[in-house]
């Protein structure tokens, strides 16, 4: 086990964490931004693109952005034409999706 | 007696050896001569041999000598870069805005701001030179270069323009309060993909308003822009300095400023990524790229051993380096971004699937499939979700398909006009494609005429044309068609100066680079600021707006001279906005006289109440561009104030707002 395999799959974890706890428990008004524009544009692609293990790591961050901008744009936009318009609720969906998928991938590696 | 020491053949200590190998340095060969600039960066055998034939304290010396010279070869073009950043940003907050002429932001910018992107340049020609170039540095070189030409407007307007950011800054505010769309708005609401991404991003960050991220917006899209360009660009040559030279040369012609908080900036890098995944991952280029060194083998005498180097190339030239799921995995990535791309932008899907066609026809791509996936999901975004504004406006889309004189009348006749510093700057770009675009097709033929296969590369510059005989789209269509093809468009003018892989830059390309850089760049400067005067808003002109919207009831028309003014941002759906140049055309007023059409529809709209608005930038718009005759906008408003029931209820420095109330025409 290298320290690559864990730094995808730990870092998708705590910015997650993070991300829940300024966004639904702490009022951090000025750290918000920095913390929930990042994780939207890493994260949720991250927790597919990882799964691919493709060979140079740039690529995956690169691939992450764009699938995450890209789930982002069209989960957005379900949301509005179902009219169940919630930005809240969208990145509760989110931090969730990018939680289990970084918490099944470090059990997995930690089990291999 | 001492006896002389014995003059003894050494290696170097392993610590010199762990340096040495650290910093890429090495020793010359006798038969080469020096690359432009730097050090010799030699292989391992070259260097063994000379090490081999040297005592210790030759050997000392020369690794002195050597790791000075590798130090300054390696430190000195960063420290350039670095410079010329720091010139940049001392120089750049010395720029005073109301002396912008109409030759735009360069006719303002003091000699350090214009010679800092010429520093850069010349950093990046000299790691280009060394062999081999330094990735990292060459990335450090292209992001103070972005920084740089695409960080002006951030650093020296006090406001973020243009407009249209303004417009979608309301748009995204509407989905944002409302959680609504209404297709029957604008076409903005039929492709609302961007607005409800930038209205969920600012609604979770707690942002209050897109318009805190608007300022950097062309920094970070094109920084965005470099990651793809890189996986686009490495598949079509093995060649490394050609690759990071087709990025320097995409980020000094990218003047078109479609890189604002657009849906156009955005669906731009999934274009890329989308292209880049299937040249990268499902494209035949690579394969022609590994199969290269069987090729050079295969020319030479046969033996048996060269047979089995030629097999085992082959074999692994053939052999997928992904596995079915990673491909798969991909493919599905590829649908993802596609489908994001359909309802964000109503032009570039059609650019992608242009693309994509282009490669697939020709036997570039091996996903055949995927052309007719993409064009199901482009039409059942027509058919379902924007058919009701396509139906209000089939005939202006599909009226001038097939006129080329038409959209070219459009996109090129009617820019040539307004004062004399805006027909310049409008030369000045069509002059700077003209030399891309020449260069690109010089470049095409020296890499062909050595054999160089550019394919695919051509056949995705090629695509976006496609689209000239479609529809003028606002004027624009051949800016966009610049913009798709720009990055394939790049590489082959790189290919000019290096044609064919080698290991060091010579002399003469490099000068040549230097040189068509630093012109590209005079021309970077007045195509893209080029209507800096008309496109930077004021403190004072955003102070005008606010207040309109605050005496402005919901409802009322609110009229402005041209389009160029910070609004829209509130209530976009709340209020009828109009312009006196759309006036002009639909009411008359052709004769320079604009009192009267202005006056009937103020008084159209006087029970909801009227507000007609002038600032700055609109009396630069309408001088620069031509719009509308001039001195028309003075004579407007002296007719204005002697008009009955028309106020003046606010002015400033740089706006005025003129009401019609009601109550004073009883």
């Amino acid at each position: 086990m290298t320290e690559r395999t864990l730094t995808w799959p730990g870092g998708m974890i705590c910015s997650a964490i993070l991300v829940a706890l300024v966004a639904f428990v702490l009022p951090l008004e000025p750290v918000r931004p920095v913390l929930v524009v990042p994780f939207l544009l890493i994260c949720p692609g991250m927790a597919l693109v990882h799964r691919f293990r493709l060979a140079e790591w740039w690529l995956e961050f690169l691939l992450a952005i764009g699938v995450s901008v890209a789930v982002d744009t069209l989960l957005a936009t379900a949301m509005v034409y179902a009219g169940v318009w919630s930005p809240r609720l969208l990145l509760a969906v989110l931090v969730w999706l990018s939680l289990i998928a970084g918490l099944e991938e470090l059990v997995r590696r930690l089990a291999t | 007696m001492m006896q002389p020491a014995r003059q003894q053949r050494v290696q170097p200590p392993e610590w010199m050896r762990a340096l040495d190998h650290a910093l890429e340095g090495a020793w010359p060969r006798p038969d080469q001569r020096p690359p432009p600039f730097g050090i010799w960066l030699d292989d391992g055998d070259a260097r063994a041999k000379q090490l081999d034939r040297v005592g210790r304290v030759e050997w000392a010396e020369r690794v002195g000598r050597i790791e000075w010279a590798r130090v300054v070869a390696t430190a000195g073009p960063a420290l350039l870069s670095l410079a010329a950043v720091a010139l940049w940003a001392v120089g750049v907050g010395r720029v005073n805005l109301r002396e912008v002429n109409d030759l735009g932001l360069a006719s303002v910018l003091p000699p350090a701001v214009l010679a800092a992107p010429v520093m850069a340049t010349a950093g990046f020609v000299w790691t280009l030179s060394q062999r081999p170039p330094r990735r990292s540095m060459l990335l450090l070189h292209v992001v103070a270069l972005v920084v740089m030409l695409y960080g002006m407007n951030a650093m020296v307007e006090p406001v973020p323009g243009p407009n249209v950011v303004w417009r979608h800054a309301g748009i995204a505010d509407h989905i944002a309060r409302t959680g609504a769309i209404d297709p029957k708005i604008d076409a903005y609401f039929n492709w609302p993909g961007f607005f409800t991404l930038t209205a969920f991003l600012s609604g979770a960050a707690g942002l209050g308003s897109i318009m805190s991220m608007a300022a950097w917006a062309p920094v970070f899209f094109n920084l965005l822009y470099l990651g793809p360009l890189i996986l686009l660009l490495r598949r079509a040559t093995s060649d490394w300095r050609l690759v990071w030279l087709a990025v320097w040369l995409f980020y000094v012609t990218n003047w078109i400023h479609q890189d604002y908080l657009a849906p156009q900036a955005l669906s731009y890098f999934l274009y890329l990524l989308i292209l880049g995944i299937l040249v990268g991952w499902f494209g035949t280029v690579q394969l022609d790229v590994r199969l290269a060194p069987a090729r050079v083998l295969l020319r030479r005498p046969r033996s048996p051993a060269r047979s089995r180097a030629v097999q085992f190339l082959l074999l692994n030239a053939l052999r997928p380096r992904e596995g079915r799921f990673q491909r798969a995995g991909l493919m599905v990535i590829v649908i993802v971004l596609f489908a994001a791309a359909v309802p964000s932008h109503q032009l570039t899907p059609f650019a992608i699937l242009a693309g994509v066609t282009a490669l697939v026809v020709f036997g570039r791509c091996s996903a055949r499939g995927l052309p007719w996936l993409m064009a199901v999901m482009l039409v059942a975004w027509i058919t379902f979700m924007s058919a009701g504004y396509l139906a209000g406006n089939l005939s202006e889309l599909s009226g001038n398909v097939g006129q080329v004189d038409t959209i070219a009348a459009a996109n090129v006749a009617d820019r040539l006009r307004g004062s004399a510093g805006h027909q310049l700057v409008v030369q000045i770009r069509l002059a700077v494609t003209a030399l891309l675009w020449g260069l690109a097709v010089l470049g095409w033929l020296r890499r062909r005429r050595h054999g160089q296969d550019d394919m695919t590369v051509t056949l995705l510059a090629v695509a976006p044309f496609a689209f000239l005989v479609l529809q003028p789209y606002g004027g624009e269509l051949l800016l966009r068609v610049y913009f798709f093809a720009l990055p394939f468009i790049a590489f082959l003018a790189a290919g000019l100066f290096l044609p064919v892989k080698e290991a060091a830059t010579s002399w003469r390309a490099a000068g040549a680079i230097g040189l068509a850089v630093v012109v590209l760049l005079g021309g970077f400067l007045f195509a893209r600021y080029g209507n800096e005067r008309i496109e930077h808003f004021t403190s004072e002109e955003l102070a005008a707006v606010r207040h309109l919207y605050e005496v402005a009831p919901r409802g009322s028309l609110l009229l402005a001279a041209t389009p160029d003014l910070p609004w829209k941002f509130q209530d976009y759906v709340g209020y009828e906005y109009r312009t006196v140049g759309s006036l002009k055309s639909s009411r008359g007023g052709g004769n320079g006289e604009l009192a009267e059409p202005v006056l009937g529809i103020m008084r159209e709209h006087r029970r909801q109440g009227a507000y007609f608005i002038i600032t700055r930038s609109n009396q630069a718009d309408a001088e620069a561009r031509g719009i509308l005759p001039p001195g028309s906008l003075d004579r407007l408003e002296q007719a204005l104030r002697r008009a009955p029931g028309v106020q003046l209820i606010y002015a400033n420095q740089d706006a005025r707002i003129y009401a019609l109330r009601p109550e004073a025409l009883r």
